[in-house]
């Protein structure tokens, strides 16, 4: 954000105080706002509410219709009075002109007496979800097995969700406004006594000083709070599942929550959060440690495949093994490229073909993933411009990233190949063990809220594996990490969860 | 910030133009080379494989000659339309003149090449490299690696002790033993596995058969595999037993004095494989008249090769060596003088685990 900073002082809005003619006349701009003159009974009012953001059946069914019927048994009428005529919850009375914008641009109703101008009722009206998805079923992060409900863009609905699986009153929501022009609803969420004081304290801090015009989405956030925004990882997962927001908010982590974003950061997290899948859990927890080692393994090979090709065809001919290099010196002996070029021209194709089915619309992104998988592929092979062998690494290391359940993480995957390939192209082996080593030590000093991103690694806890590279049975993972420092620890009791009682015992 | 992204573009751009890169189609990978020594001259062969047409192809051969070893594979370059590079090398051959002639330049060639990997494998042909190699071309389809798979097979299954380049390093420059290496002769059109040949400081000096080498197999390490045919009598009735071996130990032990005396005791738990028919094997009484006659033959072909090893003053096994792990103040030539007159008992021990599947 700093290289823009000039840009936000130039046009840093500034404030000024307003009064309620003043804030009218330049609502009535617009011709969506509505003002609506009202007269019943001797009662003098009027009506303001912006057309599109209410709910039209709500003003009539709720609010003009009482004011007609009703409001001949009062004789003389204050603001006051009106939450006992219109049956809808917390109607606010209030002479601030802020608030008043704030909430007429959120939906809300506002009647003026003409008797007493200066104090006005807003009426919450607004259209919840109106142009939203109802449900989301989570299919950008699908598991076979487990609930397949995900969050939407509607924060009360997405509040509903969570409480309904955390039933406690220690689950607490802290909602913040941000974005000077969107005014979007953020409720960060934790568990009070188990999550971290400070790491509340950090987040809540973070979040509130954002300085920005429209949140879009979570991810605008997440870029904005991240401990370091330039560096390719995520600092935090971002989720649309509902289970995974949970276990992260049980084991101590804290989340945010955007109106108008199905996806919710969760944080502090650590590089292995980023390829659990919530079927670890659901499966047993031998398979679930299996599937879990087959990610990890994808994740290297999709990082170092085509980078160990390069070296070893290029520096390291001695390395390998007899038998693989008749093959590999006949599938290359065509090819007019030198591995490198050979190597990028194949990776450059694989990401675009990923890029263009993102973009199309599904049926058509599948015809294009067999038009670019197969007729490319084939293609190259047979115009001798790519080695047969090179085309299936690089395949099975497009596939191998596909596995991370995190979308920000395999992007990520995606991106970082290509720094290897290149030390690998300049120094062989060597440039590959360096890039490596540059790597780690970025990870190392990576950080997530303050906490420590490479954890259990780096800073080394023993205890923590227990659910890093395998999943263990569940009556040893019954502590929380100690890495995110709870107030409490115990999740369960380990030996009441080991214990079967059956009938014949 | 700036300066680190500096210095990164720097050393990718300046450093990259160091590049050595020898891309693998792009170089004549050599798979096996031979040395002669011909006429005052020296020869040297390489075989090597071309994928240009499919992965199975013949083998091509490269021959040049030239007055010193040195620059043999420099002028192999002459004849190639690539760079000739070593590194996947697996065989090296040398003709039985350029053996007796001295091995020591191509030797210590190689302890220092840092292409060769230390599985190389050095062997000694009977009569020309060359031919060998040349023979190995013609006759085998697409295997440019014939010889040296036919000497690891034997290494892994049959009688030959383990060899490559890092054992013959170790036993041409460690003191107190001597190296030895496969022996090839050429049989009709066919390359024949025929021994060990047997190194004295670099220079051949004789060579032993193949049922000799099973012996060295098992006196030099545990083995778990080999073959060994022995002659067998009862009364009247000859004939002889296939043994077999599934595992077999040497103990060495050194009893000083002004006599020292070396004893080996082998112990071999064997499978009898095939024996007479006259033979009734699950019989308690022929099983040890078996056993009897196979220590006591074994015990007598050990005594010949070590009697074999002393006369030629050489040292495969490595008795000086162990001599030395038991003396202080050892001396290589002292003892080497003494070497012809050393006792060296064998006493071999056979278990027969097995008599294989009778009738």
């Amino acid at each position: 954000m700093s290289i823009f900073s000039f840009l936000f002082k130039k046009n840093k809005l500034e404030k000024q105080t307003k009064t309620l003619s003043h804030l009218l006349k330049s609502l009535k701009q617009s011709s969506d706002f509505v003002h609506l003159p009202f007269q019943t009974n001797g009662h003098y009012f009027s009506i303001y509410y912006f057309d599109s953001l209410v709910d039209p059946k709500l003003l009539q069914q709720h609010v003009l219709c009482h004011l007609q019927q009703d409001l001949s048994e009062h004789s003389s009428l204050s603001i006051h009075d009106l939450q006992q005529i219109i049956p809808i919850q917390r109607i606010e009375v209030t002479a601030d002109v802020e608030m008043i914008e704030t909430k007429l641009l959120k939906g809300f109703a506002m009647i003026q007496l003409l008797d007493a101008t200066d104090r006005c009722a807003l009426i919450n009206l607004a259209s919840e979800n109106l142009g939203l998805r109802q449900n989301n079923d989570s299919e950008n992060e699908f598991s076979v097995v487990g609930p397949k409900v995900g969050f939407v863009e509607n924060i009360g609905t997405n509040l509903h969700l969570l409480r309904r699986q955390i039933v406690t009153p220690n689950l607490i929501f802290r909602e913040l406004t941000v974005g000077s022009m969107s005014k979007t609803k953020v409720v960060v969420a934790y568990i009070n006594g188990i999550a971290n004081d400070q790491t509340i304290e950090t987040v809540i801090q973070r979040v509130s000083e954002i300085e920005f015009d429209v949140v879009f989405d979570t991810s605008l956030i997440d870029q904005m709070i991240s401990d370091n925004s330039s560096s390719p990882f995520p600092s935090f997962v971002s989720t649309e599942r509902i289970d995974r927001v949970i276990y992260a908010l049980v084991g101590g982590q804290v989340a945010i929550f955007a109106d108008g974003s199905p996806y919710v950061i969760t944080g502090p997290s650590t590089l292995f959060d980023f390829f659990t899948s919530p079927e670890d859990y659901y499966l047993p927890w031998i398979l679930g440690s299996f599937f879990r080692l087959i990610r990890l393994f994808g994740v290297m090979f999709s990082i170092l495949a085509s980078p160990i090709y390069i070296a070893v065809l290029t520096y390291h001919y001695e390395m390998i093994p007899k038998d693989l290099l008749g093959p590999i010196i006949f599938s290359r002996s065509n090819v007019p490229f030198p591995p490198t070029l050979e190597v990028l021209f194949l990776e450059i194709t694989i990401e675009l073909l990923r890029e263009a089915g993102a973009r199309l619309p599904t049926k058509v992104a599948q015809t294009l993933g067999i038009v670019g998988g197969i007729v490319i592929g084939q293609a190259s092979v047979e115009a001798a411009l790519t080695s047969n062998i090179l085309l299936i690494i690089v395949s099975l290391a497009a596939l191998a990233s596909f596995t991370t359940p995190i979308f920000k993480m395999s992007n990520t995957i995606r991106f970082i190949r290509f720094p290897i390939i290149f030390f690998a192209s300049f120094w062989g082996g060597v440039g590959i063990v360096f890039a490596i080593c540059l790597l780690l030590i970025h990870l190392g000093k990576l950080q997530s809220f303050g906490n420590p991103y490479f954890v259990p690694l780096y800073p080394l806890r023993v205890k923590a594996f227990a659910d890093s590279f395998i999943r263990s049975p569940y009556h040893l993972t019954a502590k929380r990490p100690s890495y995110l420092r709870p107030r409490t620890f115990w999740r369960y009791d380990p030996k009441k969860a080991k214990q079967k009682k059956d009938i014949d015992e | 910030m700036w300066r680190t992204l500096y210095s990164i573009f720097l050393f990718v751009f300046l450093l990259a133009g160091c590049e050595s890169s020898r891309i693998v189609d792009q170089v004549q990978i050599i798979h096996a080379m031979g040395y002669d020594w011909k006429n005052g001259k020296y020869i040297g062969t390489a075989i090597y494989p071309t994928f240009r047409q499919g992965p199975m192809t013949k083998p091509d051969i490269l021959t040049t000659e030239s007055s010193t070893t040195y620059d043999l594979i420099p002028r192999l370059s002459s004849k190639s339309a690539l760079p000739i590079e070593e590194g996947q090398m697996r065989l090296v051959l040398f003709g039985k003149s350029f053996a007796k002639k001295g091995i020591t330049e191509i030797v210590h060639s190689l302890a220092r090449n840092n292409k060769v990997g230390s599985h190389l494998q050095l062997a000694v042909a009977k009569g020309d490299a060359e031919e060998l190699l040349r023979i190995t071309a013609e006759t085998t389809l697409s295997d440019t690696l014939y010889l040296s798979n036919l000497v690891e097979q034997n290494i892994r299954e049959m009688n030959l002790p383990n060899t490559n380049l890092h054992i013959f390093l170790y036993n041409y420059f460690g003191k107190g033993r001597d190296p030895f290496l496969p022996y090839f002769e050429k049989k009709g059109n066919f390359v024949k596995l025929e021994g060990l040949a047997l190194f004295n400081d670099g220079h051949y000096v004789g060579r032993i058969d193949l049922r000799q080498s099973f012996l060295v197999k098992m006196l030099l390490d545990q083995t778990k595999n080999g073959v060994y045919q022995i002659p067998i009598s009862r009364n009247k009735q000859k004939g002889r037993v296939l043994l077999e071996n599934l595992f077999a130990t040497s103990r060495y032990s050194f009893k000083k004095g002004k006599q020292p005396v070396i004893d080996i005791h082998l112990h071999i738990r064997a499978v009898i494989r095939d024996y007479p028919t006259w033979l009734d094997l699950p019989d308690k009484r022929a099983f040890k008249l078996v056993r009897n006659q196979m220590e006591k033959h074994l015990n007598k072909d050990i005594t010949a090769l070590l009697s074999y090893f002393q006369k030629k003053e050489i040292d495969p096994l490595g008795i000086g060596d162990f001599v030395r792990s038991h003396t202080r103040n050892w001396n290589e030539k002292s003892f080497y003088q003494q070497y012809q007159q050393l006792t060296i008992r064998p006493h071999v021990k056979i278990d027969i685990v097995q008599t294989g599947i009778g009738e």
